[in-house]
């Protein structure tokens, strides 16, 4: 009956955002173990996203950059992974403030280790020379 | 005169994704694309998400984009840019208008229509209001600040809670472009429940259900906005009004399948705005195939890649002379949207009444309104004919069946139908569809 009750009040509805299916999951935390217990997940990727959104919620980087001598003036740029969320708008100034130059292709790095995260920003497409 | 074997108009996830395909088959094809470069849409998509079901791995639109124009570099496709189509004729003869070369004319064997669509405008709807600058299609900001590099405004009111509108919420947060709110219609958000968790939760943007522009202030330029509730005949609710000042108001209020050139190369334009196709994606005309959104508007653009891989094929089989139906005005049995649902594609099947072998076929419908626990029925000559259980439907999400359906049991028609779980099935159906 303990159990039920204390489940009950550290549970979280989250709607998982992996894929269209958003699935609706219920998280919730043993008060002992500290062992997150996911449900109403229908993939692995749902549980781990429950776990990961319940503990430490984190989310692509995706904004665009100043782009020198380029064939357009700003390039789509994204994280390689995930960051916190809490880092979001704190990163997105990092590269607001920073510019490359063309030509730069799909997947170039263009900041390596953004805020100590060990997590790089890369190019999302090529970007040639002005002609 | 150009001659070439398949001629695709659109440079865009479709067009890419046709080429491609139609390649493979071993003849020759054009890309024709208006911008100056390929990618269409996907250009400025710059959020991830894109690829799932295609790549197996979630890319943002630019990579999806680029993968696919990798991969015709590596080919031998041609591809004018800078090329707007005039025309289309029935014959298959393509007038084109490029700044290098003025007027070109090509003929092609097959054509795969890959136009896309394009945003309603604010004069598709009636907004009150004064007209000042500072009023934007969503995708038109999108293209602003993701592609051009600019902000349309500092404070922003957005109408409409489809994908687009709230994927630019975010990025407008993102940018420090303030988001006081977004306006929706409907009594549910018209976007996938991803989008909403994501882009409007995630940074406190709130969304008003069942609201209205009523007023918008401003003379050179926006300079505040009002809406208001409103009852189920639409009137706004006195009383109900919430107002901001606000630079600039973005909407999008749906999307208008492309559709001039089909219909003057005699293309005959279906209900939802798209050409009407057969099991081949051929329109009416023999020999035009259509796929992507200016056939039907998708919400996940790797079902565009599908879709036009197959166009491509049929394209380049026709240009071979291998497409098994080659006159498509004969024989047909037409697909009719029944109870619940808004639209059917193909409208036409041409090929099943002289198969001996069960004939598989690919439909995609919408509902046109959300539900839960439903079946969805294919019936002919009075008789279910096929049938499969669903949990969740939405209008936003478009729902693919691939379904084998035997020839004796096609009458001159079939209607796909939604309908309750309970209310038209026996136990002996029911367990039918459990053990199915």
């Amino acid at each position: 009956m303990d159990e039920k009750a204390s489940n009950e009040v550290n549970e979280k509805e989250i709607i998982c955002v992996i894929c269209p299916n958003s699935c609706r999951l219920r998280v919730s935390q043993d008060p002992k173990t500290k062992e997150i217990n996911v449900e109403g997940h229908q993939c692995p990727r749902g549980k781990k996203y429950g776990i990961s959104e319940y503990s430490n919620p984190v989310r692509v980087l995706i904004t665009t950059m100043r782009v020198e001598k380029g064939k357009l003036p700003v390039i789509p740029v994204r994280s390689t992974e995930a960051i916190p969320k809490s880092l979001l708008i704190e990163a997105v100034k990092v590269v607001n403030d920073t510019h490359c130059l063309a030509p730069i292709k799909m997947g170039d790095i263009l900041i390596d280790n953004i805020l100590n995260t060990k997590i790089s920003v890369i190019a999302s497409r090529d970007i040639d020379v002005k002609s | 005169m150009e001659n070439i074997d398949v001629v695709i108009i659109g440079g865009g996830p479709a067009g890419l994704a046709a080429a491609l395909a139609a390649y493979e088959e071993g003849v020759s094809v054009a890309i024709l694309e208006r911008d100056h470069e390929l990618g269409g849409i996907l250009q400025q998509c710059i959020h991830n998400g894109f690829g799932l079901r295609y790549f197996k791995e979630e890319l943002t639109g630019p990579e999806y984009a680029q993968r696919f124009i990798n991969k015709i570099k590596e080919s031998k496709i041609k591809v004018f840019l800078n090329t707007m189509v005039m025309q289309i004729t029935s014959e298959r003869v393509i007038t084109t208008i490029n700044p290098n070369n003025g007027v070109v004319h090509f003929k092609a064997k097959s054509i795969v229509l890959g136009m896309g669509c394009r945003e309603r405008t604010r004069g598709a709807i009636n907004i009150p209001g004064t007209r000042p600058a500072g009023i934007f299609p969503a995708g038109q900001a999108q293209r602003f600040i993701n592609i051009e590099g600019y902000f349309p405004g500092k404070r922003v009111l957005i109408l409409g809670s489809g994908d687009i509108d709230m994927i630019m919420a975010r990025r407008c947060m993102v940018e420090g472009i303030k988001v006081v709110a977004v306006a929706e219609v409907l009594p549910y958000p018209s976007g996938l429940k991803r989008n909403q968790v994501q882009c409007l939760d995630d940074y406190g943007i709130p969304l008003y259900l069942r609201h209205t522009i009523i007023d918008i202030r401003g003379k050179e330029r926006v300079e505040g906005v009002t809406i208001a509730a409103i009852d189920e005949k639409w009137r706004p609710i006195p009383g109900t009004e919430k107002t901001w000042d606000v630079d600039t108001i973005l909407f999008s209020v749906g999307l208008i399948p492309e559709n001039e050139l089909s219909s003057n190369a005699g293309c005959k334009i279906a209900n939802n705005g798209g050409p009407e196709v057969d099991e081949f994606l051929q329109t009416t005309v023999p020999g035009i195939f259509a796929a992507g959104n200016v056939l039907q508007v998708h919400d996940l653009v790797d079902f565009v890649t599908f879709e036009a891989t197959r166009a491509g094929k049929n394209a380049a089989k026709y240009a071979k002379d291998e497409l098994p139906i080659k006159d498509c005005q004969k024989s047909v049995i037409f697909a009719k949207p029944g109870s619940d649902v808004g639209y059917v594609v193909p409208e036409r099947i041409c090929g099943i009444k002289n198969s001996k072998d069960p004939y598989e076929i690919e439909f995609s419908f919408r509902v046109k309104n959300p539900r839960q626990n439903i079946i969805a029925e294919i019936i002919s000559k009075g008789k279910i004919i096929y049938k499969r259980k669903q949990k969740f439907v939405l209008p936003s999400e478009m729902i693919h069946l691939k379904v084998k359906l035997n020839p004796v049991d096609v009458g001159e028609e079939l209607t796909i139908n939604i309908i309750e779980q309970d209310s038209a099935i026996n136990v002996i159906e029911k367990e039918m569809l459990e053990g199915s």
